[in-house]
């Protein structure tokens, strides 16, 4: 691994300085599981490193039922996985959290850097997604908002600017009511990124899907909202044929790349039959 | 700057017993940990092409950037006089760097030297090698084609390594048999994946001898390479090991020692050398295998006869192939009693990663078809797998395809206990397959031979202080042997074991040892240590018996002391001992060598005496299969061995528990994947290997033999190549499907569920 000169703001304004300033030659460091992994690699090589961990305002995860979830970019995974507001008005997202690799990793990495790392098999993209989730990024100038699923342009690519700093992520209230929940699947070891993985969310008013939200992992070069699949469940029932024919649906939307983890073919598979059994699995839980 | 590189005359020792707290807490130290002040550290610029001839190696660049001492390739290596570059156990075909060819991408070109790693590291980005590319070749069946590429202009038909082995007449006992089975089984290679890298550290001292550092497996077999390579005296070499952090074989023979003996060689200063995990993977494999094997049975279900053929790759380089791959060709039959056996075994050279051994070597591959086999053919006559094996199996007096006579044979009592801890619970009831979720079961058995012949030596010292220390060259590296060492000493000394210290191999000073490798420690080394702590004891005795009147043999030994039967006042610890003789220390020496003849087979036939003794294991695993994803969970594995002689009972246990989690993963996901012959996989994300969440529930049984006289047997492998075969036949018995091609993975049964559905519907 090359050198390099490490930089420790303490506000995001001094952050979003130091990066205007060191341009290209910068990278961002937060809880550091993928950007030294890659310096490791030889496949980032950062003359600079702008850690974010002395940045207090982009800690910690504050929520309630009225005003939403707001998740601190540096807030961890392991924190999202047992912190009791997130556990108890957005639960999904809480499954999808304890699914990221182990507690080692999940006490290091971020809610910011999975987000803007953008590997395309994380656990936490399509969760947020189906949780309508926005990011907050803040420049220079401006600051704005990006819902998650317009987050991802490709393959470790988003449309955050490099003078850009993401730093909240923001789960509206209107979205808490869902039953959500995560199927990740690992045919090889179990703290394997997925094979492919899905996210989903419904509510259920009276037998009839009444919303529905899907999204995919590792099924393309960004994590994927899956709309039509959605649409087909909308007004629809419960009933496993239902389920079943909204799942199929799913594989057209996706891409996924061939590699160790299995075939594209095998992905596109994996896809419907894990967004049928996450399907039923909603539904048998909307019933109780 | 000898003194650097030599911070004790002695050899270093520590306490053996007990070292599970250090390595808990972290504080254990591993060759990798090894620092020694004002050392150069060197890193290598590796080959981007399979095959090829290098034109021109530009290293201007390099050497500019500040920090940079050296820069050494091939060419620098064939003019020196001093080296002789090639190297290999039987044929010396690998050069130290790569002289004018590159035979596989991950091929050492030239070293970079400079005054830390990230420089080097660095540098070696800018080291310009151009390689007119050759075409290469991956695959071992289409390499031995008359058109293929080849690899070495001196072995023609990238042939490494051709055997037979001819047990009566197979081809007309197959005529003859009532039923025949044909297949093939195919396994792919794969890593060692040691937790910790490669490293060493060499060094030139001022009398012109050289000394090296290194975590390696074989410290003899080291020193021996250094000493040809750079024609020299063995004693002028001094190899010093360190404990390992895992090994299974990537340890075995020169890996990094002579690249770190040649940069110091070349900018006179200490040089180290540690490896990436990418290297690792870029530097050793398993040998990825094909056999077909053909059976036959007569009308009872009775082995009649067996032909197998195997083609191994061994890579770009034969390492020990052209001996290895007959050790696996003389296992291929699997431990069964078969009148009439033909096996061919040829290994050839591909652009691939250099092959060697791997735990369990050479049988893996074997054995996964031996025991896909079994199941198979019980399978086709309709009878229980382990019922067929029992009927089939050996047992005493039997002859093996070798013609030896079998002693010892435990197999029938081993699966029992196999079959017996998989039934003990209730079969699994209809609850617990629902629709999507079948449950199986499946054993598989596995013969392998012990390294014969083989030698070793050891020394057991007591001093004026009464600190007792074994002195061998045994590589501890996870295994448990220094603590077993300790134990076998101690015993025969009447001592705590916890009291006795365990050397670190030092070629300077411990005592000669084959290699740390095919289970041979606890058994070839530990007969070694016992004698040499027996004859020690006998030297105590002897100091002391005649002062007090009494012979030798009168003397009691108890608790690090020695005394009179008749006498209470007649007492002395072995320190006392140590300091009335004046001689400063007491040594006692062991060795131990198997029978002059032992191992010799002949040449065309591979009829002979193979094995001083054979190990033997027997897995049973149970499986639930998803059959709509494909997906194989391995719930429980039982494993089960023979270990002769028990020397501890912990430990053995956690060999064999410890083979069928090494084995599980390369039944159902390691794989090094090549694309356009480059290895595409080498790092620990893409190429898996179980993690702590995937372990099944495992159990074991170790058989034993009480007499105190019996050998300790090898026990470290015997349950690692059985693990793929059990789980094939798991799965099958859930699912009803049969994968002939490792690993199993989830892809691959969901592909052979379908076309099974398919064919079912049809037919």
């Amino acid at each position: 691994m090359r050198p390099f000169r490490y930089h420790r703001p303490g506000t995001v304004a001094e952050a979003a300085q130091l990066i205007a300033d060191l341009g290209e030659d910068g990278a961002i460091l937060a809880g550091g599981t993928s950007l030294m992994t890659l310096a490791r690699l030889g496949l980032a090589e950062p003359q600079h490193v702008v850690g974010l961990a002395g940045v207090p305002e982009l800690c910690g995860i504050e929520g309630n039922s009225g005003d939403g979830i707001t998740l601190g970019a540096m807030a961890t995974l392991r924190q999202v996985e047992t912190i009791p507001p997130v556990r108890r008005l957005a639960p999904g997202l809480a499954e999808a959290a304890h699914q990221v690799a182990t507690v080692r990793i999940r006490n290091q990495a971020t809610v910011g850097g999975t987000l803007v790392h953008a590997d395309p098999s994380q656990d936490l993209p399509p969760m947020l997604m189906v949780y309508d989730a926005v990011a907050r990024l803040t420049g220079p100038t401006r600051t704005r908002e990006v819902p998650v699923a317009e987050l991802f342009v490709d393959f470790f690519e988003t449309v955050v600017d490099p003078d850009e700093i993401l730093t909240s992520v923001h789960l509206p209230p209107a979205s808490l009511g869902v039953i959500a929940g995560y199927l990740k699947f690992l045919p090889r070891t179990q703290d394997d990124y997925a094979t492919i993985s899905v996210a989903a969310g419904l509510t259920v008013v009276d037998g009839c899907i009444d919303t529905a939200r899907i999204a995919v992992a590792g099924g393309g070069s960004t994590p994927q909202r899956c709309r039509e699949a959605e649409s087909a469940l909308v007004g629809g029932g419960t009933d496993v044929a239902g389920l079943a024919a909204a799942a199929d649906l799913v594989p057209e939307a996706l891409d996924p790349v061939s590699d160790a983890r299995g075939s594209g073919d095998y992905k596109r598979e994996m896809a419907r039959i894990s967004t049928r059994r996450l399907l039923q699995r909603l539904v048998s839980e909307s019933a109780t | 700057m000898s003194p650097a590189l030599n911070p004790g005359a002695a050899p270093l020792s520590r306490r053996a017993v007990g070292d599970a707290v250090d390595r808990v807490r972290g504080t254990f130290t591993f060759a990798v940990d090894r620092r020694i002040e004002g050392t150069l550290h060197a890193v290598a610029v590796r080959s981007v092409a399979p095959h090829g001839r290098i034109t021109s190696i530009d290293a201007a660049d390099a050497l500019a950037v500040p920090g940079v001492v050296a820069v050494i390739d091939g060419s620098h290596v064939a003019a020196d006089d001093g080296i002789s570059p090639w190297y290999g156990e039987n044929r010396a075909d690998q050069p130290v760097l790569a002289i004018g060819k590159v035979r596989y991408v991950g091929e050492p070109v030239a070293l970079v030297i400079a005054d830390s790693r990230a420089t080097a590291e660095a540098a070696a980005a800018q080291v310009w090698v151009d390689i007119e590319e050759l075409p290469h070749v991956v695959d071992p069946v289409l390499a031995g084609a008359p058109d293929a590429p080849q690899l070495h202009d001196e072995w023609p038909n990238n042939d490494s390594g051709t055997w037979t082995l001819v047990h009566g007449d197979a081809e007309r006992a197959m005529a003859t048999a009532a039923h025949v089975h044909t297949a093939t089984y195919t396994s792919p290679a794969q890593n060692h994946v040691p937790m910790e890298p490669h490293s060493a550290t060499g060094a030139w001292l001022p009398d012109g001898s050289l000394e090296v550092w290194t975590g390696t497996q074989s410290p003899y077999v080291v020193r021996q390479r250094l000493a040809t390579m750079f024609r020299l005296d063995p004693d002028r070499v001094r190899v010093r090991g360190d404990s390992l952090g895992g090994a299974f074989g990537s340890k075995i023979d020169l890996r990094l020692e002579g690249l770190v003996a040649l940069a110091s060689r070349a900018v006179g200063a200490p040089v180290r050398m540690e490896l990436r995990r990418d290297e690792v993977f870029q530097s050793a494999s398993k040998h990825a295998a094909t056999v077909t094997m053909t059976t036959g049975v007569d009308e009872d279900g009775l082995l009649v006869a067996r032909i197998i053929d195997i083609v191994w790759n061994s890579g770009a380089y034969a390492l020990q192939t052209p001996r290895s791959s007959r050790t696996g060709m003389i296992r291929s039959p699997g431990p069964y009693r078969i009148p009439h056996v033909l096996a061919r075994s040829v290994a050839r050279y591909t652009n691939t990663v250099p092959t060697g051994p791997f735990r369990g070597a050479m049988t893996g591959q074997v054995c996964w078809a031996h025991e896909s086999a079994a199941d198979e053919i019980a399978a086709e006559l309709g009878v229980d797998p382990v019922e067929w094996r029992r009927r089939n199996l050996l047992r005493d007096g039997d002859a093996f395809a070798t013609g030896d006579v079998m002693h010892e044979m435990h197999y029938v009592d081993l699966l029992t206990a196999v079959d017996d801890a998989l039934t003990a619970d209730a079969p699994p009831t209809s609850s617990t397959r629902t629709r999507t979720r079948r449950r199986g079961r499946g054993v598989a058995a596995v013969l392998k031979t012990t390294r014969t012949p083989t030698r070793s030596e050891a020394q057991v010292q007591v001093d004026a202080e009464g600190q007792v220390a074994v002195r061998t060259s045994a590589v501890e590296m996870g295994q448990g042997a220094a603590a077993s060492l300790a134990e076998m000493a101690a015993r025969r000394l009447d001592m705590p074991a916890e009291d006795v210290s365990v050397s670190w191999p030092d070629t300077g000073w411990t005592p000669f040892d084959q290699t740390t490798s095919s289970s041979r420690t606890t058994f070839a080394t530990g007969l070694a240590v016992e004698r040499a702590a027996s004859d020690l004891r006998a030297c105590i005795a002897q100091q002391v018996a005649q002062p007090w009147g009494i012979t030798p043999d009168q003397v009691v030994h108890r608790d690090g002391c020695v005394s009179s039967p008749g006498d209470p006042a007649q007492r002395m610890t072995y320190a006392d001992v140590v300091r009335s003789s004046g001689a400063g220390e007491l040594v006692g020496t062991g060795r131990y060598e198997t029978p002059p003849g032992a191992g010799r087979l002949d040449p065309e036939t591979s009829q002979g005496n193979v094995s001083v003794h054979f190990h033997q294991g027997v897995v049973g695993v149970e499986v639930e299969v998803d059959t709509e994803t494909g997906r194989v969970h391995v719930l429980r594995a039982h494993g089960a061995t023979y270990a002769g002689r028990l020397i501890d009972a912990e430990r053995a246990r956690k060999q064999i528990e410890g083979g069928m989690l090494f084995g599980l993963g390369q039944a159902v996901m390691e794989e090094t994947l090549y694309e356009a012959g480059q290895m595409i996989n080498p790092n620990l994300s893409d190429y898996q290997i179980p993690s702590l969440l995937d372990v099944p529930l495992t159990s074991s049984t170790v058989l034993s033999d009480a007499d105190p006289d019996a050998e300790p047997h090898g026990i470290g492998e015997s349950t690692v190549p059985p693990m793929a075969p059990a789980v094939a036949n798991a799965v099958h018995d859930a699912v009803g499907v049969r994968i002939r091609d490792l690993p199993v993975t989830a892809e691959k049964v969901l592909r052979a569920l379908r076309e099974k559905q398919a064919d079912d519907r049809k037919n």
